[in-house]
């Protein structure tokens, strides 16, 4: 799905939602949800080439060949605690939004200590003494 | 994903169909069956996006191995 698909949906989507927010706002966010869902997951399939690029390259690392699902977790964390914070948001719920965006940060932290852990161990090895 | 664009212009159509009917049902004073259309309306709707976020998480589930 190429570009000019996804600015004529978010477009539509855009004036659609524009459209229903006068007689019943709720209906506004259900198009809104509908459309980011379609144009995530399209762009979703872009990835599927560079995610096979990057595990092809996999096998001749030496270092990092262990840390590359951790970056792809992090990249899914990030991707989901956006489109739910901006989905919050856009619906009016600030808080939520804030909230989910938080845990979303927490969740990459929690999932890079083991690569942290690991370059500081490999920096340590490093220094004599 | 079926076509994709028609989703949203069902869902649009839904709601402008509930919006209608309701202020229809309002004028002729049965206040408590528009509030049921726009319920029906709503959850006519919701099924479509739960199904939608159901197929965009399993998407999400299998590409990041998360």
């Amino acid at each position: 799905m190429d570009m000019f698909q996804i600015a004529a949906l978010g477009l539509t989507g855009a004036v659609l939602a524009a459209l229903l927010r006068q007689e019943k706002r709720e209906f506004a966010i259900y198009v809104a949800l509908a459309v980011v869902l379609l144009i995530l997951s399209q762009s979703l399939h872009q990835l599927l080439g560079v995610f096979d690029f990057l595990s092809s390259w996999q096998t001749r690392l030496s270092y990092g060949r262990v840390y590359l699902p951790v970056i792809l977790k992090i990249l899914g964390v990030a991707y989901l605690a956006d489109f739910v914070a901006q989905v919050c948001k856009d619906a009016g719920e600030g808080a939520i939004g804030a909230k989910v965006e938080l845990a979303g940060k927490v969740m990459i932290f929690y999932l890079a200590t083991p690569v942290m852990a690991s370059v500081l161990e490999l920096i340590e090895n490093m220094i004599p003494g | 994903m079926s076509i994709d664009i028609d989703i949203i212009f069902k869902i649009a159509a839904i709601g402008i169909v509930v919006a209608v009917l309701s202020q229809v049902l309002i004028r002729a004073g049965r206040e408590d069956q528009a509030m049921m259309t726009t319920l029906a309306g709503i959850i006519v709707v919701l099924m479509i996006i739960i199904e939608m976020i159901d197929s965009f998480f399993e998407t999400v589930k299998t590409m990041f191995q998360l």
